[in-house]
């Protein structure tokens, strides 16, 4: 959702159009015609004409751009770019979780952490997580991900 | 970008009224009346508003489109038979 709201293609086609707009608006102000002076902005006029033109050029790629954008197996391309661009900054962020050997751990004494209130997990502090698991030389297994529903 | 427009308007103005004696030799074809330049400009001002209008509109649709394909834990009920029982 966030790819198709900061999409330049959107931007670019939604700020030429105003560009446009205020353009013709203030030049379409400036024509006068009275009993005394009759002005015409001749060259400012054909210039929106021509604004329009290069606009509806930028709308119909734009209208290629959003076919094309919506199709899930481009859909997936883009959250597949995010996702490896999330996991390339956490792990940035928590050095540790790179270098933990991934193994399915025994879970054999482990201490079940539980949540206090039901909803959607909205936020997992890795880097604090990794800190902990160091600290006192355990490991952390996470049974639920971001986006996740638990309930108490 | 607006803001660019607003200069490139009065610009044109300022260079449309030091030009209007020598635009007199224009072809006739792009030659205007007042009305003309009024009518034509009012067009693009009307046409230009509703496409910015039409363009909002279809991103709007386009993303409630989306929304419902993505909500949150529905890559997360793909890990479920992956969770370990306490």
């Amino acid at each position: 959702m966030r790819n198709f709201i900061r999409r330049r293609s959107t931007q670019l086609v939604i700020g030429r159009f105003i560009a446009t707009f205020v353009f013709s608006l203030l030049v379409l102000l400036s024509v006068s015609s009275g009993k005394g002076e009759t002005f015409v902005p001749l060259v400012s006029t054909w210039l929106a004409v021509a604004m329009v033109l290069a606009s509806t050029g930028v709308l119909v790629a734009w209208v290629h751009d959003l076919a094309f954008s919506i199709q899930i197996g481009n859909a997936l391309v883009d959250i597949a770019v995010d996702l490896n661009g999330a996991i390339l900054r956490r792990s940035a962020l928590a050095p540790g979780l790179l270098a933990v050997d991934v193994k399915p751990c025994s879970l054999e004494g482990a201490l079940p952490v539980r949540a206090e209130l039901s909803g959607y997990v909205q936020r997992v502090d890795l880097e604090r997580l990794v800190a902990i698991a160091c600290r006192v030389d355990a490991v952390i297994s996470l049974a639920v991900r971001e986006g996740d529903f638990v309930t108490v | 970008m607006s803001g660019l427009a607003l200069v490139a308007a009065v610009a044109g103005v300022v260079v449309d009224q030091r030009m209007e004696n020598r635009l007199s030799h224009v072809p006739a074809p792009l030659r205007l009346s007042a009305n003309d330049a009024r009518m034509l400009l009012a067009t693009l001002v009307g046409a230009s508003i509703t496409v910015v209008a039409l363009v909002v509109s279809l991103t709007m649709v386009v993303l409630s489109l989306v929304a419902t394909n993505s909500v949150p834990g529905s890559c997360g009920t793909l890990s479920v038979a992956a969770r370990p029982s306490w």
